[in-house]
C-alpha cells in the first residue's frame, strides 16, 4: 500500500497493491466513463429507482453523473491551482464528519466530500491533513447496504489499521488527543 | 517529535498522482467530450438493447464497422473524436439516429428533432440535448467557433 500525494502538501490518497493508480485518479477515471456508468447503473437500477434518489433512468443518471463529477473536479482542481492558505480552507470545507460526534474529536476523522451520489471517503490525519481511501457511488442510504459502499467502510479500517502500524499516526498520540 | 504530516511526508510515493494532468486533459476536450459521452451512452444502450435479439456485442459491432474492438472500445468510453462518416456508420448499423442538425439556423429545435430515435424507440435524453442545443445556438462566447 503506498501514500501518493495529489496536490500541495496535505491531501493524499492511497494506492492499494492491486490497482494501478491511487484512489483519488482512479475514481474521476470511472466517473468520467460512459461505459462504466452504463455499466454501474444497469446494475444497480432497482437502488436508482427505489426513490431514494428522484427515480433517474439509466441514461439520466450516467448524465448527471458525468456533469456532476465534472463540477467536482472544477472545484478541487481550483483549489489545487490556490496557494496553500486557500487549499487548507477549502479542503475544510469540503471534508465532512462521516458518522456523527466521536469522530470529530478523534485524531482520525472519517470525513467525506458530498457532492449529490458521488462520495470520496478521507482519513483526516490531523487539522488540514487528509489520505483519501476511496469512493463510491452511493445510491442507498446506508453504506451498510450495499457491497460496492460496504467495502469502502473496510477500506477505510484497512487504511487507519496501515498508519497505525507503520507508526504514521501515534497510537499514545491519539490518546492524547483524546483526553486532552 | 515528528508530526503524522511529517511521517506522512517521508513515505510518500515519488510519484505525483496523475489525477491533475488528467484534468487537465479533460477540461482541454470538454467541447467535444460532451458530445462524444452522450453519442457513447446512445450506442451503449443500443447494443444492450439489440443483444438479446440479434446478439449485439461491442466485438460484432467492431466486426461489422470493420474496426478494431479497442477502437469501439474507446467510442464507448467518449473518447474517440469522431468523424461524421463514421457516425453515419453506426447509425447505418445501429439503425438509430445519433446526430440531428438543425434544419434552420434562425429557430430553435423542436423536443422531437433531438430525439434519438431508434427501431425500438426513443431514448430519453431529450432534456439534456435541448440543454446543449440551446448553448449550442446562442454561442455567444465564440466557444463553438
Amino acid at each position: 500500500m503506498e501514500i501518493v500525494s495529489i496536490f500541495g502538501k496535505r491531501l493524499f490518497a492511497f494506492k492499494y497493491p492491486d490497482e494501478t493508480e491511487d484512489e483519488f485518479s482512479r475514481l474521476f477515471n470511472l466517473w468520467n466513463d460512459p461505459e462504466y456508468l452504463e455499466e454501474f447503473f444497469e446494475t444497480n437500477i432497482s437502488d436508482l429507482q427505489s426513490g431514494y434518489w428522484s427515480n433517474p433512468s439509466v441514461v439520466e443518471a450516467v448524465l448527471d453523473t458525468l456533469r456532476y463529477a465534472e463540477h467536482f473536479e472544477d472545484i478541487l482542481f481550483e483549489l489545487s491551482e490556490d496557494n496553500e492558505d486557500k487549499h487548507l480552507n477549502g479542503l475544510e470545507s469540503i471534508f465532512r464528519p462521516l458518522f456523527d460526534s466521536s469522530y470529530r474529536v478523534l485524531k482520525f476523522n472519517k470525513s467525506k466530500v458530498r457532492d449529490n451520489w458521488l462520495r470520496l471517503y478521507a482519513l483526516r490525519i490531523e487539522k488540514d491533513v487528509y489520505i483519501i481511501t476511496g469512493g463510491a457511488i452511493k445510491l442507498t442510504l446506508k453504506m451498510q447496504d450495499r457491497e460496492h459502499t460496504n467495502i469502502e467502510l473496510s477500506k477505510l479500517e484497512k487504511c487507519k489499521r496501515f498508519l497505525l502500524e507503520t507508526g504514521i499516526v501515534d497510537v499514545d498520540g491519539l490518546i492524547e488527543e483524546i483526553e486532552s | 517529535m515528528k508530526t503524522a504530516l511529517e511521517r506522512i511526508n517521508e513515505v510518500v510515493s515519488k510519484d505525483l498522482s496523475p489525477w491533475k494532468e488528467r484534468t487537465i486533459e479533460r477540461r482541454k476536450k470538454r467541447d467535444w467530450t460532451d458530445r462524444s459521452n452522450k453519442i457513447a451512452i446512445m450506442i451503449l444502450r443500443e447494443i444492450r438493447k439489440q443483444k438479446p435479439i440479434n446478439g449485439m456485442t461491442q466485438k460484432k459491432l467492431a466486426d461489422e464497422m470493420d474496426v478494431t474492438p479497442q477502437y469501439i472500445n474507446k467510442v464507448v468510453k467518449g473518447k474517440e473524436n469522431l468523424t461524421l462518416e463514421t457516425v453515419s456508420k453506426f447509425e447505418e448499423i445501429l439503425g438509430i439516429r445519433l446526430l440531428e442538425v438543425p434544419s434552420s439556423k434562425a429557430s430553435p429545435l423542436k423536443q422531437e428533432e433531438v430525439i434519438a430515435v431508434s427501431k425500438s424507440g426513443a431514448i430519453p435524453i431529450v432534456k439534456y440535448e435541448l440543454e446543449y442545443t440551446n448553448e449550442f445556438l446562442s454561442d455567444s462566447t465564440g466557444k463553438y467557433g
